[in-house]
């Protein structure tokens, strides 16, 4: 799946790999590819601009850690983030199976 | 240059505050430790990302934050002419105890000020909202759409803040009117928020610098209300809002036996509309220059 294919759909994912706990932005990415098999690649720096945009929107909380003597900004999902996964969730099941019952 | 310099080079040329960028830079450098042969894109549009979303949201967040602001200073004047209203029971301004009456003659010119700076403040935190609002669900607005919104919010939040300092500064310098007699708590409640008005005004010039890239018309008063009927220019609603204002205010005036005066104020205040978006227009994005 390319970039802009990609891009409507980060923050949904971004805050579905955070729902299962708090991870720095290279850990995120990971876990998107690991999840996904694979099929979900972007460019790696673009998922620090959402990540930033999600917590100035109160999605998301970060604080620093220390990881081997480096600082990392490790984030974690928001009760607003939890419910509006859950939003967004509905919304993508229904879109889903509307297209999965019209395609099939 | 490494990678990190030249990043930390494009978000600094991108507006982007000095220590959300030292913030920025460190995720990346991790992200490299990490693995040091990962792909994280051009230097140059990464920045601009970070301007485009971080300057949308600040622009929009400091526009909501400034009519807050303004509302609450509103409610505090509001109460502040009330309690003094109390003593003689009727409207500021209207039936027989006028603020003037009370003030020294070169006071004129301090009050014409206030009028002004209130009305203002009141208006541009208004579309600074009303903007904001209208392009919530805008991941980027137009670099056009971003100044605007920043400069409704930052004028709503300087005049607000002048209107807060004179207004109740009456009380203190030319001492206690039927109309404006402030109690301690008072003081304290009016300094607070000046405080809280002057504190928003940063945010408001970080989100000045955070231009977002994207490319775009503005547009005018007409796309603040969102409507496509041709027939709404902004002169047109100029023109509506003033007579409305006349309308009000002569009728309070009737309301407290004093239709001469009510004319008079309606006169005055539909004509500092008028006024206000003929100086202040292009500036805030009311009307486009044809």
């Amino acid at each position: 799946m390319n970039a802009e294919e990609l891009k409507g759909h980060l923050d949904v994912l971004i805050l579905a790999v955070l729902a299962t706990g708090p991870l720095h932005g290279y850990a995120v990415i990971e876990s998107l590819k690991q999840r996904s098999g694979g099929v979900l690649a972007l460019p790696e720096g673009t998922i620090y601009p959402a990540l930033h945009r999600l917590e100035a929107d109160g999605l998301l909380a970060s604080e620093w850690s220390t990881a081997s003597g480096r600082r990392r900004r490790v984030y974690s999902l928001t009760k607003r983030g939890e419910k509006d996964l859950g939003v967004r969730r509905e919304r993508w099941q229904l879109f889903a199976n509307t297209i999965e019952a019209v395609l099939a | 240059m490494s990678y990190l310099d030249t990043l930390d080079n494009e978000l600094a040329l991108a507006g982007i505050p000095r220590r959300r960028r030292s913030r920025i830079v460190t995720e990346f450098a991790d992200h490299l430790d990490e693995n040091p042969g990962a792909e994280l894109g051009d230097p140059g549009p990464l920045a601009q990302q970070f301007a485009d979303e971080l300057g949308t949201r600040l622009a929009r967040t400091s526009a909501y934050r400034a009519f807050a602001l303004l509302a609450l200073a509103g409610a505090l004047l509001v109460v502040l002419f009330f309690s003094g209203g109390r003593t003689w029971g009727g409207w500021v301004g209207y039936g027989y105890y006028r603020i003037t009456a009370y003030l020294p003659g070169w006071w004129v010119p301090y009050m014409i000020v206030c009028f002004i700076t209130a009305q203002v403040a009141l208006a541009a935190g208004s579309l600074a909202l009303l903007r904001a609002w209208r392009l919530r669900n805008q991941p980027v607005m137009t670099a056009a759409d971003a100044v605007i919104v920043n400069r409704r919010a930052a004028l709503a939040l300087v005049c607000g803040a002048v209107t807060m300092t004179l207004v109740p500064a009456t009380h203190f310098v030319v001492g206690p009117t039927p109309a404006l007699a402030i109690s301690p708590a008072m003081t304290v409640a009016v300094c607070v928020l000046v405080f809280a008005l002057l504190a928003a005004l940063p945010s408001v010039l970080t989100a000045a610098r955070l231009r977002p890239s994207r490319e775009g018309q503005a547009g005018d008063l007409v796309t603040d209300l969102g409507t496509d009927d041709a027939r709404v220019t902004p002169w047109r609603v100029a023109l509506a809002l003033s007579v409305a204002i006349l309308v009000v205010a002569t009728l309070l005036g009737i309301r407290t036996d004093d239709t001469y005066d009510g004319i008079l104020r309606g006169l005055l205040d539909a004509g500092a509309c008028m006024i206000g978006f003929i100086a202040l227009g292009r500036y805030l994005g009311l009307r486009t220059a044809s």
